[in-house]
């Protein structure tokens, strides 16, 4: 903001004179009292009375207490993205903690497992085992 | 005003922490010096009380850049400057510039009880001749001129406050002054 008074280098080189040289162009001359009246004439063009620097105080006053909230706001407002990409963040790079797999294969495999061992130490199929049951009495 | 705001309106003050209240305090002590400068820039008595808040305003939003690096007078006066500068080019206000009549800022200053009317009548026309000649120089040299001769600030606050290099500054010093001596040669 401050910088748009830009600082372009005069097109004479007359950088090198003396601080007080204009100001000894003033004293030199009749100007002196010319300027001395001028600068006492601008300021009491601006002198006020007493009322109209209170009111402008008030009305500063009133316009940043309207400000400050959004100020506040504003400033608020600001941390409310930085936030949100830093949780992103969090989220994206936190280590993620080992899940277990559902056990339904292992548990399938195991059911399976045990009806083949019992068919192969089976003396007869399975439906036949009432019969086989049977027979046994029967013995 | 009390000691806490008579501190915070201190010329080096950290006005960073400052809350709307207590800016009171330095606005009370700068508001004369930066609604002169901003009269002596745009001319008009409104403009100049309009930019004259909206500069405290600024400050009170931008006081965080605020680095003490300069005194809060020359920081403020910084602030004003560029406000008259955006609003001396704006397009609109440049027509109000024209309809408006320079003698809006007049000279009251000439009148002086410890003076005859001559001597009365004497001012009152040099100071039309000096204000007709700084009227008419470039922004820049207008601004040097009026920050050293109606202010009288250093060289180094308006170097700072303006924003230019200090050679710059005594170059566009010795040539409004040069100018200004020219325009009122012989009515002076």
């Amino acid at each position: 903001m401050m910088t748009r008074f830009d600082d372009e280098p005069p097109r004479e080189r007359i950088a090198e004179m003396s601080s007080g040289q204009g100001e000894e162009l003033v004293k030199s001359g009749e100007l002196q009292d010319g300027i001395t009246v001028f600068r006492d004439s601008l300021r009491t063009a601006a002198e006020r009375p007493e009322a109209f620097w209170t009111s402008q105080r008030a009305a500063i006053t009133e316009n940043l207490r309207r400000a400050a909230p959004t100020l506040r706001m504003k400033s608020a407002l600001i941390w409310v993205p930085v936030s949100v990409a830093a949780l992103v963040c969090f989220f994206l790079f936190m280590e993620k903690p080992g899940v277990p797999a559902p056990d339904f294969a292992v548990g399938a495999d195991q059911n399976l497992l045990i009806d083949v061992e019992q068919a192969l130490y089976r003396d007869c199929p399975e439906a036949l085992a009432p019969a086989a049951a049977l027979v046994q009495e029967i013995k | 005003m009390d000691v806490a705001l008579t501190h915070v309106a201190d010329e080096n003050a950290d006005i960073q922490r400052v809350e709307p209240e207590e800016f009171d305090g330095i606005v009370a002590r700068h508001q004369r010096q930066i609604y002169r400068i901003l009269l002596s820039m745009v001319r008009d008595d409104d403009v100049a009380d309009t930019l004259t808040q909206e500069c405290f305003l600024r400050a009170f939003r931008e006081r965080n850049s605020f680095r003490g690096e300069s005194s809060l007078s020359t920081w403020l006066v910084r602030i004003a400057i560029n406000l008259a500068h955006d609003h001396n080019r704006s397009r609109r206000w440049a027509f109000w510039r024209k309809v408006n009549h320079p003698e809006r800022l007049e000279a009251i200053g000439a009148v002086d009880l410890h003076r005859s009317p001559e001597q009365t009548l004497m001012n009152r026309e040099s100071v039309d001749a000096i204000r007709t000649a700084v009227a008419k120089l470039p922004e820049r040299q207008k601004i040097v001129f009026l920050l050293r001769f109606v202010e009288e600030m250093s060289l180094e606050s308006i170097a700072e406050s303006t924003g230019l290099k200090i050679g710059t500054v005594k170059s566009h010093l010795f040539r409004s002054v040069e100018a200004v001596k020219a325009r009122c040669n012989g009515c002076v």
